[in-house]
């Protein structure tokens, strides 16, 4: 009798149930070989709030409304997630024309685009290997788009780079996917992440079994990074027989909105060089930067000279869904890796063998992010309506910045750090003890159940700042300022106002005020 | 003094070199974070052969011959990848024209396709979620390519099939990526590979931690698939004190070539149901069968019925680079998993998500799998296919004959 026979049987001797019933309860589970008992606690303590419960509550909404049930606002508004395309903004005219021609070479020939972008797409299509789009590409990408990226990296920091440093990933997350997998290999391995943190770290480190070694963010000094701190929880991370392999900046932060100085990078990359560990610089938001400049981690190693520039290991990444091009879901990024070991280059390079290769149109994506058009590549009028797409994106996003700022400024029981760059800011929410008991009684975390309410009463969806990780007793959101046009933005803001006013007039007592 | 100077210092009293060598002997990794010494054993033992050794003689060939040097040969032919497009194999005009229009909707409004084409792009748009491909799409794939992934299986097997339960990924190595990752969570735990294997296989099977248990399929009977050779090794792996999670099953097989039958089929589902294994079919070549008909390990889980067809947990496996459309660049998959606890579906969704999806044109490539343009057009590829196929098979059997005569 097979071991499963045997669980049956033992079972119906225990529960007087209906056979139903028990095929049912078997069918949920009893000897599933993937189920809640088996699975590993990696995978379950993984965590991904960017897509939580806010998400499907959304979706629920959505196709309520799409039934004709009538709720206090007319649309919703998904500021959970960093996509500017769901709220209407355009994609780049060249780029899509560039693409289209790569997949369908006849349109070459046809006059139906600008001569540029059929230039463009013919000198793509001359530099794949075969003449098409279509074929697996070398497994780190195509030699011509990697060189491209070279040349933008070369420019930008004024530092040499190598086509065989720079991998072409499914996006930044993917990048990140196989950097964790090799440095998360024992199990006392850590990564250092900055509190708040973009989720996609804490669940890729959980997943790979590594350790999260936070260090806080300054919230009172606009979300700035402390040397202090960095090296506070680095040593109660070491006395607790952690071993700190990496530390990872968000720079443009996520969910912050702010913009690390050189002085900030400075003082990290020395102290992760002194500690031996990696630096991940996440920079797929180098582009948007509001009113700081944005500074590479890789031009202060050159500012830092010997023996940093040529001896501390970085990861730098970038992606095209978070260029203004904004194509999420083409899934273009890239990795520069920086003074790796020559053995765990290869190691890094066989492992993307493994997936054979990211897909080629993100490829081309990242290629038209770091090689965009100019004046000595395109004609004036292709530059001209590329320019005036790129502004049109680039000053809304500025001016919509701007008006978070100037409105959390005023608004009720919220205080917010400006947006200096990225595209989210992360408000906090003075939470009343009532408010807490209410959220504790419905097994909710404050914040989620702050969230959910606005969505009920606003239409508008957040992130709730525990899926980021916060310190203890503060509550915030993370919400992006990706609402297209600037009025509608304005009247978002000014729904969060009259909500919370609605709210805590519900939930009013002392409000709780944590240092 | 910090623990890098230290090593410095205690390398200079040892070694007397100039200090150039010594740079170089450091900047080769003596203190790398990452380095031979650092990296995990998953990792190191990680191989993918099909882009191995011979794959980096070949470029260096094909960089020799572009500088003019001359060779026994006037080209080369990339034999060791799946990939038809390499050798001037041409992608369907029907569908490159469907995804370069939704790509660039305004083409849709112009005459340069075909109306079909322009018809199929339209629709695409009309069911993205926000009118246009670009944007991230939900975790587990546009829900509009999923219903046609559903009605294909349903249509193929004649088993329902949920939306909920089919992911559309980055390729099928993706999704093989994700189930492993759940499967190897306790050092001894195993999955039941065959001999031979693909080997991106046991690469993330290594990755993951968890062991190959090898079952060997039979050379001499045309790489049939033996029970008996499955049972003795599954015991062999249990007296070792293994514990097999899963069973792979490539069918159509890679690198064999061979087609499993029903009867192949019916044997091995019921082993993993009555050892408690999950069963991952890689059916990536479905559409590719020459002289001996498809059959989806679905397609037997009916035949089986009760318990088999709703308590044999199954993920089944699919391509668009490895369907007649062979387009590989573009990594559209997808995996149907069938029979999961609920949650484990769950943990399987979440684990998607935090990639946040699937590239969008993959997908879309995909649910041109039932729309080719003409049964013509697919009639033809597939005896070209079948003509290559026995010619080589002609020609090697030819040169086995001389091997034997010499």
């Amino acid at each position: 009798m097979c071991i499963r026979d045997r669980y049956n049987a033992e079972y119906m001797g225990i529960l007087i149930l209906g056979r139903k019933l028990m095929r049912k309860f078997l069918q949920r589970g009893f000897c599933a070989v993937l189920n809640e008992a088996t699975i590993g606690e990696n995978v379950k303590s993984a965590k991904y709030a960017v897509k939580g419960e806010i998400v499907q509550k959304g979706e629920a909404i959505r196709e309520a409304m799409s039934k004709g049930k009538v709720f206090p606002f007319k649309k919703l508004h998904p500021c959970n997630i960093g996509d500017p395309i769901i709220h209407g903004q355009k994609t780049f005219t060249f780029n899509r024309q560039v693409m289209a021609a790569t997949l369908y070479p006849d349109l070459v020939n046809k006059k139906t685009f600008s001569q540029d972008a059929l230039d463009r797409a013919a000198f793509y299509l001359k530099n794949t290997n075969y003449g098409a789009v279509g074929a697996y590409t070398e497994s780190s990408g195509l030699l011509f788009v990697r060189e491209s990226v070279k040349k933008f990296i070369e420019k930008r920091d004024g530092l040499p780079a190598s086509v065989n440093e720079i991998f072409l990933t499914n996006g930044a997350s993917d990048a990140v996917s196989t950097l964790l997998n090799m440095l998360c290999s024992e199990p006392n391995d850590g990564i250092m992440m900055p509190v708040p943190v973009y989720p996609m770290y804490s669940a890729l480190a959980s997943l790979n079994r590594g350790k999260y070694i936070p260090y806080y963010l300054n919230e009172e000094e606009g979300w700035s990074l402390d040397i202090k701190e960095v090296e506070k929880n680095y040593r109660i991370a070491k006395d607790q027989g952690l071993n700190p392999k990496a530390l990872v900046i968000i720079n443009p932060g996520n969910p912050t909105g702010e913009v690390l100085n050189a002085e900030n990078l400075r003082e990290i990359l020395m102290f992760c060089y002194e500690n031996n560990m990696q630096v991940i610089a996440d920079e797929v938001y180098q582009e948007v930067t509001y009113d700081k400049p944005f500074v590479s981690a890789k031009t202060v190693l050159k500012m830092l000279g010997e023996p940093y520039v040529s001896r501390l290991e970085l990861a730098s990444l970038s992606s095209s869904a978070k260029s203004l091009m904004s194509e999420c879901g083409l899934r273009g990024g890239y990795v520069e890796l920086v003074n790796w070991d020559p053995f765990a280059l290869g190691q890094f390079a066989k492992l993307r063998t493994v997936g054979l290769c990211s897909n080629v149109l993100g490829q081309l994506a990242v290629e038209l992010m770091v090689n965009t058009p100019n004046r000595d590549n395109v004609s004036p009028e292709t530059l001209s309506l590329y320019e005036s797409e790129r502004d049109g994106i680039f000053g809304n996003l500025k001016r919509k910045a701007e008006l978070v700022k100037n409105k959390f400024n005023s608004t009720y029981k919220i205080t917010c750090n400006p947006m200096h760059g990225a595209l989210y800011c992360f408000p906090r929410v003075h939470m009343t003890r009532s408010a807490i008991k209410a959220a504790q009684a419905k097994g909710s975390e404050p914040d989620s159940f702050y969230c959910v309410e606005m969505l009920n009463h606003t239409g508008l969806m957040v992130v709730p700042g525990n899926g980021f990780r916060q310190r203890e007793g503060t509550y915030h959101f993370r919400m992006s300022n990706l609402v297209y046009h600037y009025d509608e933005m304005a009247k978002v803001m000014d729904s969060i106002n009259d909500f919370n006013k609605v709210f805590f007039e519900k939930y009013h007592s002392q409000t709780i005020t944590f240092l | 003094m910090c623990i890098r100077d230290r090593y410095n210092a205690e390398y200079m009293g040892i070694l007397i070199l100039g200090r150039k060598l010594m740079r170089k002997f450091l900047q080769r990794g003596f203190c790398a974070v990452l380095n031979e010494a650092t990296i995990g054993e998953n990792v190191k033992s990680a191989k993918y052969a099909v882009k191995g050794e011979i794959v980096q003689k070949g470029e260096a060939i094909r960089e020799a011959m572009s500088k003019g040097k001359v060779f026994p040969f006037k080209k080369l032919h990339p034999c060791n990848i799946g990939d038809p497009i390499i050798h001037g194999q041409k992608t369907f005009t029907f569908n490159r024209q469907v995804m370069a229009a939704t790509l660039y909707p305004d083409l849709v409004n112009k005459k340069t396709f075909s109306q079909d084409a322009l018809d199929r792009a339209a629709f695409y748009l009309k069911n993205t979620n926000y009118g246009a491909v670009g944007a991230y799409t939900e975790s587990s794939g546009l829900l509009f390519v999923r219903e046609s992934v559903k009605k294909f299986i349903e249509k193929r097997d004649g088993l329902p099939a949920s939306v909920n339960e089919i992911f559309l990924t980055n390729g099928a190595s993706d999704a093989v990526s994700t189930l492993l990752n759940m499967l190897c969570s306790e050092p001894n735990d195993g999955i039941m590979m065959p001999v031979p294997v693909y080997p991106m296989y046991s690469a993330l099977a290594s990755l993951n931690r968890g062991k190959y248990i090898p079952y060997y399929l039979n050379e001499e009977e045309g790489w049939s698939l033996d029970i008996k050779e499955v049972e003795k090794n599954y015991r062999i792996a249990k007296d070792q004190g293994l514990n097999p999670k899963a069973l792979v099953i490539i069918n159509p097989g890679n690198p064999t070539g061979e087609v499993l039958n029903a009867e192949n089929l019916r044997e091995i589902l019921m082993f993993c149901y009555e050892n408690n294994m999950q069963v991952i079919a890689d059916e990536v070549y479905q559409e590719v069968t020459y002289d001996k008909p498809f059959v989806s390990a679905k397609t037997v889980l009916k035949m089986l019925g009760e318990p088999y067809v709703s308590r044999l947990e199954l993920a089944s496996l699919s391509s668009s680079a490895k369907s007649l459309m062979s387009e590989c660049g573009l990594r559209g998959g997808y995996v149907e998993l069938v029979n999961w606890d609920p949650f484990a579906l769950g943990q399987f969704a979440k684990l998607r998500t935090v990639g946040l999806c699937s590239n969008v044109l993959g997908p879309v490539s995909y649910t041109h799998l039932r729309a080719h343009e003409t049964e013509a057009d697919l009639v033809c590829r597939l005896l070209l296919e079948k003509k290559k196929r026995q010619y080589a098979s002609e020609q090697f059997e030819c040169y086995r004959n001389q091997c034997k005569t010499t």
